[in-house]
């Protein structure tokens, strides 16, 4: 069917149809020439339907002679499939004016009609408008991708604050574990108690690097390492070793140098100007011990160097407090402590105690004779006899004066008697020489008491050897004698 | 019933005729080179076709455009993309980045992957149907997203049928993209094509 005229009224009454209908529609015969021009694409276009009917549509619209349009449409005019210009790639193949200027964003669809009476085919194109829905969806992926934006921006912000919170709960652990260290440290009495505590927090706090401490005395001995990390222990008696060659060829370099950027880091315990061993970290994967370990571990080794120095001097000032300074002897303060409660130590385990008493002979005359140097001289002596002749586990003390006590826990009075008969004779056989000048033989008497037999508390036992001694000055000095008061008396 | 070698000669040339022709429309297109490979062609019961489809295409997701004809020849032709290769597809021809859009083609991209499908399968079926003389008819061409499972649909095939496949996969130079072009012929129809290939031979 071909149609010559704009108005024959067979054809325009077969698409009348197509003026009600809400989209653009244009009907081309085989040769493009426009057949029918819908009511809204005439409003769409400005075009009258009257001018352009039986005109060929390129002469309206030029662009479509390009091959691109060209080909696609014919190819349907063949009778091939339907072709579809798309609102994102062919916005405006029959270009239409909206009231604000901009141009309708259009959907196109050409599809074939068959003729009934021959071979060919008339193609219709139906063209709707999809500005609003476009300009709608551009919105929404607008929206959507700000939102996206602001969402994987916050993701970013709340996985830095979760590390920053992290790295602070850590660095809280950390404090917390030194605070807890620092308070059980405090309430050691000696170095022994204080390396497990050590021990277990460094386990805790450098977990993921191996680490020791070298501790040494004044001299620079090393009297305790200690060591951890996740090394089996032989690689980890390998690695100690070597850093500790390390570190004894070095010592000055390492006191004085901070390394920075190594797999191994050192540091000084050191306090009150006393140098109290080494700490080493190592960082096995062959990594830096970082900054922030570095800093910690310094702030470890201070901690516990502050510590240890002063345990050390809370251990003097003890020593101060029972010991005589002149003889270097346990004072009578600790006597009274000690007999206490080795008394009860040997009541609970029903063992022997004795003690021996024993007075210098006639020192008042030494003293007034030869000067109160001399005097001190013969107690220094005589003390250092004493504890010559006495085993670790006794107690030599500094009674007053000139009197001297001794408690030999699990003894028995024979026992303790031929302890005193040896330091009897020890005594008399010195040939004491101060100054150049010879002393005269000097010797000193002795009283021996024991538990249970002769008392059951400490005050009943000193106050019987006590007699024992006195009987001892009586019977003409320079003599052991045991008590013989007591429970079976 | 199996194809002879002749038959499978005779068809891959009408199938590289056609495919050419869309090759040379997207190449216009996209001014970059298609590469295609020589079409796979073989027949299948329904079923064997998915497993088959899905060993070739993987299970992945896919964006295809489908295209189903009839009229003395039955069956379907889709283009069919693995869905990243659509992205970018689309964004090399809208210009337009797909940052927050990979997972997804959003609607406004829906209608320009249809339309490039439209320009493809149009060139093969165009030339298909030109070489065979048949007149054929189309429905519109329409748009799928998903797995193997939801591009073939069982209804349209005949549970007793056998289908041709030809497959051929075509890449697009200087970018990742490529695509498969898929046509299946349904058995009644591929006697009629035997025929006019027999004739065509004879001429």
């Amino acid at each position: 069917m071909t149609v010559n005229s704009d108005d024959d009224p067979i054809t325009q009454l077969r698409f009348t149809l197509l003026d009600y209908l809400p989209v653009g529609i244009c009907v081309l015969n085989p040769e493009m020439k426009v057949v029918f021009w819908n009511r809204c694409i005439e409003n769409w276009t400005n075009i009258p339907r009257n001018h352009i009917l039986n005109q060929n549509i390129a002469d309206f619209f030029p662009h479509l002679i390009k091959p691109k349009y060209y080909n696609r449409i014919q190819q349907t005019l063949k009778g091939g499939p339907a072709t579809v210009f798309s609102s994102q790639l062919h916005k405006h193949l029959i270009p239409s004016p909206l009231p604000d200027g901009k141009l309708r964003i259009q959907h196109t669809i050409v599809t074939s009609i068959p003729h009934s009476e021959d071979n060919q085919y008339d193609g219709i194109i139906v063209i709707q408008d999809v500005t609003e829905t476009t300009n709608l969806m551009k919105q929404h992926k607008e929206i959507r991708d700000l939102a996206l934006k602001e969402i994987s921006y916050r993701k970013k912000i709340e996985e830095r604050l979760s590390l920053t919170s992290e790295k602070l709960q850590n660095h809280n652990l950390e404090l917390t574990q030194l605070y807890k260290m620092s308070q059980l440290l405090q309430n050691c009495e000696n170095y022994e108690t204080a390396y497990p505590l050590i021990l277990n927090s460094a386990k805790l706090l450098f977990h993921n690097l191996v680490g020791g401490f070298f501790f040494t005395d004044n001299k620079g001995n090393i009297i305790k390492i200690i060591k951890w990390g996740n090394l089996d222990l032989d690689k980890q008696d390998i690695l100690w070793r070597n850093y500790f060659l390390y570190w004894r060829e070095n010592q000055r370099l390492i006191r004085e140098n901070n390394f920075s950027q190594l797999p191994y880091f050192y540091y000084c315990l050191k306090a009150k100007k006393k140098e109290l061993g080494v700490m080493y970290l190592v960082n096995t994967n062959a990594n830096y011990v970082n900054e922030s370990q570095q800093i910690f571990a310094i702030n470890f080794a201070e901690q516990i160097a502050l510590i240890l120095a002063n345990i050390s001097m809370r251990q003097n000032l003890y020593e101060m407090t029972i010991t005589d300074p002149l003889t270097g002897l346990y004072n009578r303060r600790y006597l009274d402590e000690i007999l206490e409660a080795e008394v009860n130590f040997a009541f609970k385990n029903n063992q022997k105690l004795s003690i021996i008493m024993l007075d210098i002979d006639y020192f008042k005359k030494f003293n007034d004779t030869f000067g109160h140097k001399v005097g001190d001289f013969i107690l220094t002596t005589i003390s250092n006899i004493l504890r010559k002749n006495t085993r670790k586990s006794d107690f030599v003390c500094r009674y007053g004066g000139e009197e001297l006590t001794i408690v030999l826990p699990n003894t028995s009075l024979l026992e303790a008697k031929k302890i005193a008969e040896k330091m009897r004779i020890a005594i008399k056989e010195l040939t004491l020489i101060y100054d150049n000048q010879p002393l005269p033989p000097i010797t000193a008497s002795f009283g021996v008491a024991n538990f249970p037999e002769n008392g059951l508390t400490s005050r009943q036992i000193i106050v019987v050897a006590d007699n024992a001694l006195y009987k001892a000055k009586k019977q003409g000095r320079d003599c052991v004698i045991i008590a013989d008061e007591g429970l079976h008396n | 019933m199996n194809l002879t070698d002749k038959q499978i000669d005779a068809l891959q040339e009408i199938i590289i005729i056609g495919v050419g022709q869309a090759a040379g429309v997207l190449n216009e297109m996209l001014s970059s080179h298609i590469t295609l490979q020589i079409p796979f062609i073989k027949t299948f019961s329904p079923d064997l076709v998915k497993q088959e489809l899905g060993l070739k295409l993987g299970k992945g997701k896919l964006s295809a455009v489908e295209l189903e004809f009839f009229g003395s020849i039955n069956g379907n032709a889709e283009l069919v993309f693995p869905s990243d290769s659509a992205a970018e597809l689309v964004s090399i021809l809208t210009d337009e980045d797909m940052e927050f859009s990979e997972s997804d083609l959003d609607e406004l991209k829906v209608g320009a992957l249809t339309e490039i499908g439209n320009i493809v399968i149009s060139g093969v079926m165009g030339a298909i149907s030109n070489l065979l003389s048949q007149n054929l008819e189309y429905f519109l061409p329409s748009y799928i997203e998903g797995n193997i499972e939801s591009l073939i649909k069982n209804k349209n095939l005949e549970k007793e049928s056998t289908l041709v496949l030809a497959q051929t996969r075509f890449f697009i130079e200087e970018t990742n993209i490529q695509g498969d072009i898929i046509l299946i012929f349904h058995l009644g129809s591929f006697h009629k094509i035997l025929e006019v290939l027999e004739r065509l031979e004879e001429d």
